[in-house]
């Protein structure tokens, strides 16, 4: 009993650590997104309103946004795993909660699976754009970092789910939020 | 087998790995990646999970719904709503049912720099419901005007199902943000009489406020200025082309931003904004994800183009088609989510519309107003559990008898719509 209850403990604190990061990477990515499209805005309104002599212009705006949204959605897609799933309580109002969680965690297995293959092909893409030394189209960035970070934050969605998986099927815990629009 | 009749089967699956509380965003990837991978092959199936939801999260046109979503919650934390339920209040409280009309008011005007239903019920049932038990409002009649209120968010733009619907079925989001303005503004107006009405038939529901003097309704209108100014300035600027939709999310954020600095919004507060729009933003692009991948198997296996022509076989009209698929939105929406029923559903129906040769702009707002409608009907009123959660000692039977009369109203919106078409496309860009 002291020892599953260890591991359920170890388990949770795992997740919660491994969802700050994400959190910190999520928050991070978002306001950079914001920053960009309002600093990529601002300066064409002000060179319009100049009529071009002030011609300050974020170059690859959409570029960048396109990858800080990436960054973001992936990793608060792992940090919030558990508790973003929508779920149609046609039939199983009347069931205990505490099967509807081990049903959750089965589930989540799914989401585990999603994540690894995520993850094996972004590595892949990774090292095939470090092998070419392939770059973003306007900023010429190089693509292979921005493919790995993509895909520890894949890694991080797996683990997560993978977690919460357990927690579920094992303790029947979980998180209830068929939340949605 | 043939492509048609897997993708026949596919849908069956959908519905009931969906009734086996399977959620709905794995659903759509089992679904799609199963029936992809049985009618061209496992190793493109794989390689298709490997890229499309790379390809769904960095898409630069969804960088909208994310922006849209922070700047609801901005609103929601920054005392926003609260000034905004206060003018309405004091303009139309001292008629009868007046704070009724106020909280639905207040609803509509909270939509329009929140795109989401949820976050307009749960913000405004939380600013207007105690106001309206102090004055001993009936609870039906209150919690039904807060949730029927709430789903005017989906329509009045700026909305995310209607952005969602454009990006789906490659419309513009101007066009569709345009389309919903009238209908939006119409069922605010039609909320409205419809209280009138509730209580011409039903005086005893709710008492007169105390009434305010012009001056001070008129003083009461700066309540609004933040909300028109950030509705104006994101709208004029899309309408001129200053920036475009996707853009003008992040804009009007950041204008919602200013204002809650403004309000004295700081560093831990804001974080927990920042946090709440991406937890529920991952909400939003699970589902997103499911779909892409859902939409390419429905693609391959041509079961639209099949359905189409069984349509035309049975020489339906094209009116006929558009009241078929709203028939079964209207019962899909008693058990999904929206957001769900929309992302399943468009890449299906889409091909068939487009086939009929039926207006994709007005078809899109006949569908959010059908999906709308299931946000208050139940078993599964999303706004209604919501409103229940916010107020638990007001049982689930009394909201949902007291959004009956609304649900009669959007019908009669939605009656509206079908013959008046040009109530949705007279704005077009």
């Amino acid at each position: 009993m002291q020892s599953s209850l260890s591991f359920q403990q170890l388990l949770y604190r795992a997740s919660h650590w491994l969802a700050l990061v994400c959190r910190l990477v999520a928050g991070v990515a978002l306001i950079g997104l914001l920053a960009v499209t309002i600093a990529d805005v601002s300066t064409r309104y002000l060179s319009r309103l100049t009529e071009g002599a002030i011609a300050l212009r974020v170059s690859g705006s959409v570029e960048l946004v396109s990858y800080l949204m990436l960054f973001a959605l992936l990793a608060a897609m792992a940090a919030n795993v558990e508790k973003s799933q929508v779920v149609v309580e046609a039939f199983s109002h009347r069931l205990p909660q505490a099967i509807k969680n081990r049903i959750q965690g089965l589930f989540l297995l799914g989401f585990t699976a999603l994540g690894l293959i995520l993850f094996v092909g972004l590595l892949d893409s990774a090292a095939a754009a470090t092998q070419y030394g392939e770059v973003t189209q306007d900023l010429r960035l190089p693509m292979g970092p921005i493919f790995q970070l993509a895909a520890v934050l894949s890694l991080l969605l797996g683990l997560r789910s993978f977690m919460h998986a357990l927690l579920g099927m094992i303790y029947a815990t979980g998180e209830e939020a068929p939340h949605g629009e | 087998m043939g492509s048609e009749a897997i993708g026949a089967i596919g849908l069956g699956l959908l519905l009931v790995l969906m009734i086996l509380r399977v959620p709905v965003a794995l659903t759509m990837l089992i679904v799609g990646v199963v029936g992809f991978a049985q009618i061209i092959s496992w190793d493109a199936a794989v390689a298709q999970l490997k890229t499309v939801p790379i390809e769904v999260l960095s898409n630069y046109s969804f960088s909208a719904v994310p922006m849209f979503i922070l700047m609801g919650v901005l609103a929601a934390h920054s005392g926003m709503a609260g000034k905004l339920f206060d003018s309405t209040r004091v303009i139309c409280g001292g008629w009868k049912g007046g704070l009724a009309i106020a909280a639905v008011g207040s609803c509509g005007i909270f939509s329009a720099i929140s795109g989401s239903s949820l976050a307009t019920a749960s913000t405004m049932t939380r600013v207007a419901l105690p106001e309206m038990e102090r004055y001993g409002y009936n609870r039906g009649l209150a919690t039904g005007a807060l949730a029927a209120g709430g789903t005017l968010g989906i329509m009045i733009p700026p909305s995310i199902a209607l952005l969602i619907y454009a990006i789906l079925t490659e419309q513009s989001v101007g066009d569709m943000f345009m389309a919903g303005l009238i209908p939006g503004l119409l069922g605010l107006v039609m909320y409205s009489l419809t209280i009138t009405v509730v209580m011409w038939l039903r005086p005893s529901l709710a008492v007169a406020g105390e009434p305010t003097a012009w001056k001070e309704k008129l003083l009461s209108l700066t309540g609004l200025v933040p909300f028109f100014g950030v509705f104006l300035v994101m709208i004029l600027g899309i309408y001129f082309g200053a920036f475009t939709p996707t853009e003008g999310a992040s804009v009007g954020a950041f204008a919602t931003l200013l204002y809650a600095l403004v309000k004295g919004m700081r560093g831990a507060q804001l974080w927990a904004s920042v946090q709440e729009t991406l937890a529920l933003s991952a909400v939003v692009f699970f589902m997103l994800v499911g779909a892409e991948t859902l939409g390419y198997f429905i693609s391959v296996s041509r079961i639209s183009f099949s359905i189409t022509d069984v349509l035309y076989g049975m020489d339906l009209t094209p009116l006929v088609v558009v009241l078929c698929i709203l028939a079964l939105y209207f019962v899909l929406g008693m058990f999904m989510d929206s957001i769900a029923m929309l992302v399943i559903t468009v890449p299906v129906v889409y091909p068939i519309i487009q086939a009929m040769g039926i207006d994709p702009v007005w078809f899109g707002i006949l569908t959010v107003l059908t999906v709308e409608l299931g946000l208050m009907t139940p078993p599964v009123g999303m706004n209604v559990f919501v409103i229940k959660a916010m107020a638990p000692h007001v049982g689930l039977g009394e909201i949902f008898k007291g959004v009956a009369p609304f649900v009669v109203s959007d019908l009669l919106r939605l009656a509206l719509l079908i013959a008046f078409p040009i109530l949705s496309t007279m704005f077009l860009l």
